[in-house]
């Protein structure tokens, strides 16, 4: 019997120009993915430099080099997640944390439409969210946001649809 | 539609045009950076957990792969194994068994294409592990059988493939009546079935085995031969319904080891498929609730043996001396006597909700260590009952170094607490790096009105917690990982999935899901 796991066999030296190439080319893609999802950029960063860290610490596991990308972009949502949920807990004895972006800093900068629709994204259950935003702001098909949410690409049609008609409401009340 | 959507694209890519750069790649190991703010979680880590180290990542230490299976197989139907996807559970294929034998147990390869089943043959010795592949779409392949053999006399009572597939570890017991009563674990290669073979001690049966990717740590636990219950903490323990005969509770021989955490009975109706149930089997073992401070003892209940309800407890609990020197400060035990109703299902029994205790044994703490689950209005039973849908596993794993042939298992003793209670276990697994086991754990037993469950790596070297995976449901028990960071769970009557802190239902299952039930 062979084997399950097919190991592409390279040396750490190979692997670590492999991951510096990856980066270069997705790095600044993920950060900008992450600073939405998480509000600010030094968050936003981590969650990508933790994703290509482990990444590097599971490259003798990846059977197929072309599920490096998939797995990054799996990696940052689920480091984004945690971000947000480990940001809730301060908030129980010293007040909410309130990103950059979101706070009213930003507000000059991008615009009182614009804030107004982040606004509008972040009252958005975390998957509906998600998925507009690898839909539409990533522009990956639906069988990729599927890969990445680690649901079906059904779940995400239905999830897709129902963001944005929650969006459109919430967008709605506010005019 | 289009102007929110062009409204969304505008927004969000003026908010990522805000950076123009990414920082330099660091990829060493130590950076913590975006644990924010740690003091913070530091100490809300230890007010959740008490003494669990809670680690960024989760996972990080038990990890080996991140790609979403998307396959499940399960086999609780027995003559036949149900391919569904994992993303909603939905049946994709079946495959029939062999005339004449039923499925037992499933697992599945690292690349959850692959999955290995155990099945057990017309006679009570015959058993054997079979594997076929899905395809992309999830038609199943024929079943061919992996060329290994339990010894005679014996039967393969649980098993488990490396995450690699070079080997699969099974479990046999004796299966005979003059058999020589040692149940043993082999290791063998998944091509040629040589393999090495420990004798352990296995009761009458393994509750679950476990591997490594590698195949090099293995994990198992078993269980117990006979009614009997350890109890060394408050507990409820349930017996049978009551006959008209004396009681007869023998403690512990002297010089009996003393185990220092409760060993857990298991319910009526759970055993797995395969597992001989004694002939008492239709009733479940006692359950016996021991002030705190009543020091350790075994207590040996037969279900035939338990005295009729006397007045002044609850209608079904009786009040029995309990047969041990070392007593609390009634000298009482209370058995909780299950109600005779059928369960609707035929599967689950059903016991009166135990609320109370003499006041001379204190304040119920807990309900012992099986998980009830409330009725909510189905019609089915009366509101005042509970269902008991699991009964938690022992805390004692059993941990081997296949590549140490002259080193016999070791005992693993888990423990651990959640918001200061400490919890059963539900489940468990050894991680694909073999340093770590992930059991589901709750504080069911002792918070009967609140219980919390969560998902927690042990440091096998110990059996003390070293990360808390997930948390958040009531009831979680661990079922399979994939690639560890992926843990398929079931938490009440749903098969879910835990991965990266969050947790996602699957499908519902009516009913306890045992261990190598379903696979991933």
């Amino acid at each position: 019997m062979q084997a399950e796991t097919v190991d592409i066999a390279l040396s750490s030296g190979d692997r670590d120009e492999a991951i510096s190439r990856l980066y270069e080319e997705h790095a600044l893609g993920l950060t900008r993915l992450a600073l939405i999802m998480v509000g600010d950029r030094e968050s936003a960063e981590d969650a990508v430099q933790d994703a290509f860290l482990g990444l590097h610490r599971r490259w003798r596991l990846l059977r197929d080099p072309a599920a490096a990308v998939p797995y990054l972009r799996s990696s940052v949502l689920n480091n984004a997640r945690s971000v947000l949920r480990r940001r809730r807990l301060p908030s129980w004895f010293a007040g909410a944390y309130d990103p950059p972006v979101w706070s009213a800093e930003s507000a000059a900068l991008l615009g009182a439409e614009r804030r107004e629709v982040l606004e509008a994204l972040h009252r958005l259950p975390q998957r509906q969210r998600e998925a507009l935003l690898l839909r539409y702001y990533a522009e990956l098909s639906e069988e990729e946001t599927a890969q990445a949410m680690g649901v079906s690409r059904g779940t995400v049609k239905s999830t897709t649809s129902r963001a944005l008609d929650a969006l459109g409401r919430i967008l709605g009340e506010n005019a | 539609m289009n102007d929110v959507i062009f409204r969304l694209k505008d927004a969000t890519t003026a908010v990522g045009d805000t950076i123009s750069e990414a920082p330099p790649l660091r990829l060493e190991e130590a950076r913590k950076g975006f644990l924010v703010p740690l003091a913070a979680a530091l100490a809300v880590g230890l007010a959740i957990v008490g003494s669990v180290v809670m680690t960024r990542g989760g996972l990080n230490q038990t990890v080996a792969s991140t790609a979403a299976p998307r396959f499940i197989v399960e086999a609780r139907e027995q003559s036949e194994l149900i391919v569904r996807g994992a993303a909603d559970g939905a049946e994709l294929d079946r495959v029939e068994a062999t005339t004449g034998w039923l499925y037992q147990r499933v697992q599945a390869a690292l690349d959850n294409r692959t999955f290995y089943a155990l099945m057990n043959g017309p006679g009570f010795c015959s058993s054997r592990i079979v594997r076929f592949t899905v395809d992309d779409a999830g038609r199943a392949g024929t079943p061919a059988e992996v060329p290994v053999r339990p010894g005679a006399q014996t039967r393969i009572s649980s098993f488990t493939v490396s995450g690699d597939g070079t080997k699969v570890v099974f479990g046999t017991v004796p299966c005979a009546p003059d058999a020589d009563g040692r149940g043993h674990l082999v290791v063998a290669d998944a091509r040629s079935g040589e393999g090495r073979r420990v004798e352990v001690r296995a009761g009458s049966g393994f509750a679950s085995i476990s591997a490594s990717d590698d195949g090099s740590k293995i994990a198992y636990t078993t269980m117990s031969a006979g009614p009997t219950v350890v109890v060394s903490e408050p507990a409820v323990v349930v017996a049978s319904p009551p006959v008209s005969q004396p009681a007869e509770l023998s403690a512990a021989p002297p010089g009996a080891p003393t185990p220092s955490s409760s060993v857990a009975p298991r319910a009526v109706g759970s055993a797995p498929p395969g597992v001989p149930t004694p002939s008492s089997s239709v009733a479940p073992r006692a359950i016996v609730s021991v002030p705190p401070g009543v020091p350790t003892a075994f207590i040996s209940v037969s279900p035939a043996d338990v005295v009729a309800p006397s007045g002044g407890a609850r209608e079904n609990a009786v009040i029995v001396p309990m047969p041990t020197p070392s007593t609390g400060p009634s000298g009482d035990v209370v058995v909780v006597v299950p109600s005779a109703e059928p369960s609707p299902s035929g599967e689950i029994v059903v016991y009166t909700a135990p609320t109370a205790v003499p006041p001379t044994l204190g304040t119920l703490e807990g309900v012992s260590s099986c998980r009830f689950f409330a009725v909510r209005g189905n019609g089915q039973v009366p509101a005042d009952r509970l269902r008991v849908i699991d009964c938690a596993d022992s805390p004692e794993v059993y941990v081997l170094d296949a590549d140490q042939p002259a080193t016999p298992p070791r005992r693993v003793l888990l423990s651990g607490e959640l918001d200061g209670a400490k919890v059963q276990f539900y489940g468990v697994r050894m991680s694909p790096d073999g340093t770590r086991l992930i059991a589901g754990v709750s504080t069911g037993m002792a918070r009967l009105d609140d219980p919390q469950a969560a998902v927690m790596a042990f440091d096998p070297a110990g059996g003390e917690p070293a990360e808390v995976l997930y948390r958040g449901r009531s009831w979680l028990r661990v079922l399979d990982l994939a690639g560890g960071t992926r843990v398929l769970v079931q938490s009440e009557h749903e098969i879910g999935e835990v991965s990266e802190g969050t947790y996602r239902k699957v499908m519902d299952i009516p009913g306890r899901v045992m261990d190598g039930v379903v696979a991933w």
